[in-house]
């Protein structure tokens, strides 16, 4: 779905940052839609309605969300189901609907019926238990609207915990102006890109081709689309693995540019905001949901219009490759009175046409239903009329699905977040920070008492 | 007044404290202490015995952000208490015009909530938006230097936490200096004694007890430090167990996992009651010391 989901990432100025400081990275990296093929044709809104179970008790449902403009979605499902009325409760973003669902799981008591959860923090919140599995509510039911391995990654020990909602390809922003006057071309490979961001910076050092920022969702998109993985869930247990050549060639690529100056290391929050309102960088690396929630809340409408978005460069461009940023599902807690209506509403939520169709610079969905959408492949206003969803639908097909969250990634982030500076300022090595981090994690997952598989 | 009825009197003094004490410091202590023996899997507790406590004395983690928190509470000792010593003896002195003036500038910083002091100095801090270092950085060769860097980060924390309570400890130094006898100024001036002998040799040491209470205070504001890195770390990477406290937060509210934030409370919560402790069996060995 285009939700406005993302409020919480949108950089929209340092106290907002600094507010929403709690979980340092909390829900980084999403998921995107793999191949939508084969079974695209037969998957239509028709199915959807048809598939939809009728529910005639009167109840009440409480949502927890962040989502930004939830009147029109829940007045269409409120049409649909006439019983079932939805109190929606909206948080700032996910760093802090976080800290209250975890609390009120514990305490068994005070938790909504409906709760969105980033993808990233999904397996950390099955494993307190208090998530509900969906199966036996009829939310197997609709599968086939999803590419098997999203579906695949809301369940755990062969049970269905959450609705897959959205996923956030990464591509490269650019300003086309600029990049014209300085005579650069688009780059498609890592290698181009680095090539540009010398040449670049030797024309005029005052601009620069783009920043690197060792902490957040982007680096870890980017060492996503190489290929790294840390985390995978095996019949043995939790197999966590850090230190990997891949991770290692990505970090050094960007810590090589940081180093010779080609791009500035930035890692305040407050200096990204203000730079990025001085066309100071010609491209940006970020999802689907950028242009709105990072662009236009920190430099204006007007300035974003000036952006447009394009394939992101690759390693290997004979196998192209992507990673995400972001990516959001829809849970139903053990503490919900209506599990049923519950159910029905994240699936609702998550597939209805009024909530795909509403094209806010949101995320994109991860099921098939955005093509069957009208407008769906419909210019963005944001940015200057491009249709940017043909640029993501491509992007999605590409990313890594085999890549994994764990209970431990928003724990992972933030310490990724320093040790990757450690490295970047040269008081370690690439190597030695990729160590720390596995051994952070391995520590920290031992205390869950979960059971690990060897490296 | 029979001793039974003394005796209650006794209680019905002491009784709002003592069940205040038991409701907010006791039980949830003892209920600390039951959570850190348990684990739990997929929302099923289990009895796990100690076995928290061995994972969290082997814990790196914890121990590097006590050690944080151990030389952070050094350093703020000489910044805080020393300044806010420095500028109440200043305030004393004869030296200084318009002492009301000073001491509303030196305690306004204190009435700045922590979180506005902490965005603010995170404002001041980035390298690109600050113009004191930018021009640093045009001396040192056009990269201005990243104060937030992880390097620089505690001493960071010991600016802010000295430009926000330094004013408020020479308030406490300086209400106790008033509070002296002048005679034994007069005293001291009868016998030759300088202005700055006065301040060394007569104020200071009139002043140790609200000195010890203010190091007591310190100890413990340490040990719990937590504000400052929660708030930049909105700002800039900060290590999500930069300090114990900052640790314990994040395991619960942020990972979950509440049997292990309640370990790792409990014994910062212990730290915390031996340094206090320590701390007052030390000064009351010097007082006999001294008595003897």
């Amino acid at each position: 779905m285009r939700g406005s989901r993302y409020a919480w990432w949108g950089v929209t100025g340092a106290i907002s940052a600094a507010m929403m400081a709690v979980t340092v990275g909390a829900g980084l990296p999403g998921r995107a839609p793999a191949a939508r093929t084969g079974t695209s044709n037969t998957i239509n809104y028709g199915l959807f309605d048809r598939l939809l179970p009728k529910y005639t008790k009167h109840v009440t449902l409480t949502w927890w969300t962040w989502q930004a403009d939830t009147g029109p979605i829940v007045r269409a499902f409120e049409k649909v189901y006439p019983t079932i009325k939805i109190h929606t409760v909206k948080f700032g973003g996910g760093n802090t609907l976080f800290p209250k669902l975890t609390t009120t799981i514990k305490s068994g008591s005070g938790a909504p019926d409906v709760v969105m959860i980033g993808e990233s923090d999904l397996p950390q919140f099955v494993e307190t238990g208090g998530l509900l599995p969906l199966g036996r509510y009829g939310a197997s039911a609709f599968a086939r609207f999803f590419p098997s391995w999203i579906w695949g990654q809301c369940r755990f020990n062969g049970k269905l915990y959450a609705i897959p909602d959205d996923g956030d390809a990464l591509g490269l922003f650019y300003l086309p102006a600029l990049l014209n006057k300085y005579h650069l071309a688009l780059p498609a490979t890592w290698t181009q890109f680095a090539r540009e961001a010398v040449q670049l910076h030797h024309k005029n050092p005052h601009v620069y081709l783009t920043y690197f920022n060792p902490k957040g969702g982007v680096i870890n998109g980017l060492l996503w689309q190489a290929g790294f993985m840390p985390f995978q869930d095996t019949p043995k247990g939790w197999k966590i693995n850090f230190v990997t050549p891949n991770a290692v060639k990505v970090l050094q690529y960007w810590i090589r540019l940081a180093r010779t100056g080609a791009v500035p290391m930035l890692t305040s929050s407050t200096e990204i905001n203000h730079d990025l309102g001085t066309d100071q960088f010609l491209t940006y690396v970020g999802p689907p949901w950028t242009p709105r929630y990072i662009f236009a809340a920190t430099i204006g409408v007007q300035k974003t219009k000036q952006w447009r978005v394009a394939l992101i460069p690759q390693w290997n461009p004979a196998h192209p490759s992507d990673g995400n940023e972001g990516g959001t599902t829809m849970s139903v807690t053990t503490q919900s009175k209506h599990p049923r209506a519950a159910t029905l509403w994240a699936i609702y939520d998550n597939l209805a046409k009024p909530s795909i169709e509403s094209v806010d610079g949101g995320g994109i969905t991860s099921s098939y239903l955005g093509p069957d959408t009208p407008g769906f492949f419909g210019p963005n206003p944001y940015l200057g009329g491009q249709p940017d969803l043909r640029v993501f639908f491509k992007l999605d097909k590409e990313v890594n699905t085999r890549y994994q969250y764990s209970p431990w990634t928003s724990y992972a982030d933030g310490v990724e977040a320093v040790q990757f500076e450690d490295a970047a300022t040269g008081k370690e090595t690439v190597r030695q920070a990729l160590q720390n981090v596995q051994r952070a994690v391995v520590a920290l997952a031992k205390t869950s008492g979960l059971p690990l598989a060897p490296r | 007044m029979t001793a039974s009825k003394r005796k209650r009197t006794a209680y019905l003094f002491v009784g709002p404290f003592l069940a205040l004490f038991t409701v907010f410091f006791l039980f949830p202590l003892g209920y600390e202490l039951r959570l850190s023996l348990f684990r739990n899997v997929m929302g099923v507790n289990s009895f796990a015995g100690l076995s928290n406590y061995r994972l969290a004395f082997h814990d790196a983690a914890f121990w590097h952000g006590m050690a944080r928190v151990g030389l952070f509470g050094l350093l703020q000792l000489i910044t805080v208490q020393g300044l806010g010593l420095v500028f109440a003896l200043l305030l004393d002195g004869p030296w200084i015009k318009a002492k009301s003036v000073f001491r509303l500038i030196y305690l306004l910083p204190y009435a700045v909530p922590g979180v506005i002091a902490a965005l603010m100095w995170g404002f001041l801090l980035a390298p690109g938006l600050d113009p004191m270092l930018k021009l640093l950085g045009s001396v040192t060769g056009g990269v201005a230097p990243n104060l937030l860097a992880s390097g620089f980060l505690l001493y960071v924390i010991v600016a802010i936490v000295t430009w926000e309570w330094a004013g408020y400890n020479m308030t406490l130094y300086y209400a106790g200096l008033t509070a002296l006898p002048l005679e034994i100024y007069e005293a001291a001036r009868l016998d030759g004694c300088t202005e700055f002998q006065l301040a060394l040799r007569i104020k200071v040491p009139m002043l140790q007890t609200m000195v010890g209470l203010t190091v007591l205070l310190s100890i413990i504001g340490a040990l719990q430090l937590f504000t400052e890195p929660y708030i930049l770390s909105g700002i800039t990477p900060v290590s999500p167990t930069y300090t114990p406290n900052l640790y314990a937060y994040n395991m619960g509210f942020n990972y979950g996992n509440f049997n292990y934030a309640a370990t790792l409370s409990f014994i910062l919560a212990m730290i915390t009651l031996a340094a206090t402790g320590g701390f007052l069996w030390l000064r009351s060995q010097r007082g006999r010391f001294r008595a003897s």
